[in-house]
């Protein structure tokens, strides 16, 4: 009896003590928490979305500006000496230095942004953010009069690739003809160097502009010039082309901060890769602008039901390369496995991606 | 005892009759069953039926029957010659459908496109309108002058509705593409039918809709060389270089359904008006020379269309003059379909009073 009875007492003290102290939980940004963009959508979806959602039971900090590779090891162990219990780092450059931070710090629960390694105290998220992109196609391809779309792109990576090949995929679902245009600036987030390579597209013949990049660099070149701009990240960028701007596809990071948070709260946490689509919520496309024309927001509307409802597969054949080879057969659907490591471009898409 | 066996061995006894004797079915058509279009697809029906049913039932048509009064005189001779059942393939053979069927109580009549019924009459069509919104999408993609042109009969509600569900199709992929009426004022001309299609081709157009009954305008698409899309039956072997699909309707889907609900006793008069949910419209297969991109997105909004989750006629839809004619999230009822006089925007053309 006297046992069971200090056991009690023993795990209503743990209980108590659980919830007196909050869950401390930090964040690192690869850019600034304004710039409109990616570390704008992570603090909006993740900071404030958790505050608002678990008050007192957690104390959160963020730090910006972190460099990407060796340099943000030291934020990592910092943040996790000081007592940080879940750290997300929001950036595919972190993904190096997390893994040695987790090891040295086995009960701090680290979270990946757009990684793929796992660990017991590490997992992964991401949004597959192609399908609002595909969608985002679909008006570029009804809105554009030259046929020639640009597309101003950060690196070539296979999430980069993934996400032009969907866009030029829903261009030419309803505009067979058209091309995407596509350059390289090799930064995320680097405005000069976006709004220069979105005017020497515009120079080109591109009458919309499309991009996938942090800054609203691109819509603001797109408004200085006259033609159509669809952003990326956060709704914001439309305030940066309102003669310009017809849509975003965007993050909701909430979708997945929330739930997960809520998970290393109840002790029920395991380290998983999340991706998931438009059905979950963590990606959309953001309210498309008064230029769209009625009749094409409701093709758009429609099918992001058909995609939501998993009956319209963006990655589904027949597929073609920029060589007209068919990489995907008609009737099937791209593998993730094949999705996180593609490194070709499909029929439509005009421009390279390098050699490493 | 024996009075209570008498029944149920009575009942077998008028069900084996039924069974035994073939139910005798005739159709009568508006125009000969080698037009391509509509009298063709009818009569696909018909052999669609004949061979799902075998030896069950006996069929029969007559073609080229004269529209309005002629059409008594055709309808009253079958009904006494021992048909159990008269399919009457026109519009304009439905208030003598009703007339004889007023003279025939035991013999069942089916008007096809009309709206009038009675005790031993019904009415059927598809509603093909969403297979020419499907249509459109593809013209829309495909055009690149912007300018469609639509081979029209005439400016009755259902014609009025096809082109309208057409343009939005179109104008969903192309927004500031146009779709050109040109009407010929009869179901079956092909001379006329061509000159029309030549004349929209003339003034720019690069995608060609039928919607008349030949398959003139299909042909004059593909000697012009632009792109053509059919209607009533796959129309591919018209234009074979230029096809890209046809509005299709499938009448056997009817027909059986219809048939079997005679069979079991179950037939009632009904306004029957199915969609591609039900199969008796659709389209025809897309060539290859709808890309695969757009196909995709076509089978997309079919399965939209299917699942009831899109309609064609959902507002906001503008008319011609950029007035609000259906507002948002209010559908057009099938009353307000069936009555369309007025075509959305993007539709270049007038509709004579």
């Amino acid at each position: 009896m006297k046992y069971r009875f200090a056991f009690l007492v023993a795990l209503l003290l743990i209980g108590v003590l659980a919830f007196a102290s909050p869950l401390k939980i930090g964040f690192i940004f690869v850019g600034p928490i304004n710039d409109n963009g990616w570390t704008q959508a992570h603090y909006d979806g993740g900071v404030l979305a958790l505050k608002k959602a678990f008050g007192d039971k957690v104390q959160i900090t963020y730090i910006e500006n972190v460099p990407e590779g060796a340099p943000s090891l030291n934020v990592l162990n910092s943040l996790a000496s000081r007592g940080f219990k879940l750290i997300y780092a929001t950036s595919f450059g972190y993904m190096n230095q997390v893994m040695q931070a987790a090891k040295k710090h086995p009960n701090v629960i680290f979270e990946m942004c757009s990684g793929y390694e796992l660990a017991s105290n590490v997992g992964e998220y991401f949004g597959r953010m192609y399908e609002p992109r595909y969608l985002s196609g679909l008006i570029a391809g009804a809105m554009t009069k030259s046929g020639k779309i640009g597309y101003v792109a950060a690196y070539p990576t296979p999430e980069v690739v993934r996400g032009i090949n969907a866009f030029t995929l829903g261009v030419r679902a309803v505009n067979p003809r058209a091309t995407v245009h596509v350059v390289w600036t090799y930064s995320w987030y680097d405005p000069p160097v976006e709004k220069e390579a979105a005017l020497s597209l515009i120079n080109a013949g591109c009458d919309v502009m499309a991009q996938h990049q942090d800054s609203p660099a691109a819509v603001e070149a797109a408004q200085s010039k006259g033609v159509y701009a669809i952003g990326y990240d956060s709704p914001n960028m439309g305030k940066f082309g309102p003669d310009a701007y017809l849509t975003s596809p965007i993050w909701d990071w909430s979708a997945f901060y929330v739930p997960n948070t809520k998970e290393v709260l109840d002790g029920t946490w395991k380290s998983e890769a999340y991706w998931k689509g438009m059905k979950s919520g963590i990606v959309k496309l953001a309210p498309m602008s008064k230029l769209v024309p009625l009749s094409v927001k409701k093709l758009v509307t429609a099918m992001k039901d058909e995609i939501i409802s998993g009956r319209f597969h963006v990655f589904e054949g027949p597929i073609y390369d920029q060589n007209g080879k068919l990489r995907i057969p008609a009737g099937k659907i791209m593998s993730d496995d094949a999705l996180l490591s593609m490194q070709w471009f499909v029929n439509g898409v005009v421009g390279k991606i390098p050699k490493k | 005892m024996m009075k209570k066996l008498f029944l149920p061995f009575l009942l077998v006894l008028i069900t084996a009759s039924v069974l035994a004797l073939p139910l005798k079915i005739a159709f009568i058509y508006v125009g000969p069953v080698g037009d391509s279009g509509w009298t063709y697809t009818h009569n696909l029906g018909r052999l669609y039926v004949q061979k799902i049913f075998g030896d069950k039932i006996q069929t029969t048509y007559i073609e080229s029957v004269p529209e309005g009064a002629g059409a008594i005189s055709v309808l009253k001779s079958l009904a006494n010659h021992g048909y159990n059942l008269i399919y009457t393939t026109s519009f304009s053979y439905m208030e003598q459908t009703a007339e004889v069927a007023k003279l025939f109580p035991k013999v069942i009549f089916e008007n096809c496109s009309g709206y009038l019924t009675r005790a031993n009459m019904g009415d059927y069509f598809g509603r093909i309108y969403q297979s020419e919104f499907l249509t459109g999408l593809i013209a829309g993609a495909m055009t690149k002058s912007g300018k469609i042109g639509y081979v029209a009969a005439y400016p009755i509600p259902e014609v009025v509705r096809g082109i309208n569900a057409f343009t939005i199709g179109v104008r969903m992929v192309n927004p500031r593409a146009e779709v050109h009426v040109v009407w010929v004022n009869s179901w079956y001309d092909p001379p006329t039918e061509k000159e029309a299609a030549l004349s929209l081709i003339n003034a720019g157009c690069d995608v060609i809709k039928s919607e008349t009954d030949s398959a003139a305008p299909l042909q004059a698409a593909e000697q012009k060389h632009v792109y053509a899309i059919g209607y009533n039956a796959d129309m591919k072997k018209f234009a074979p270089n230029y096809y890209l699909t046809s509005a299709i309707f499938n009448w056997g889907v009817f027909y059986e359904k219809d048939i079997k609900e005679i069979m079991n006793g179950t037939w009632k008069p009904e306004k029957f008006w199915g969609g591609l949910d039900t199969g008796v419209v659709d389209i025809a297969p897309m060539t290859k020379l709808v890309p695969p991109q757009t196909q995709k997105l076509v089978e997309a909004m079919k399965e939209e269309l299917k699942s009831h989750e899109f309609h064609v006629f959902e507002g906001p839809i503008y008319n011609q003059k950029g007035k609000l004619a259906i507002p948002s999230g209010k559908m057009a009822t099938d009353k307000e379909l069936l009555s369309m006089n007025w075509f959305v925007q993007g539709v270049v053309g007038s509709i004579p009073k």
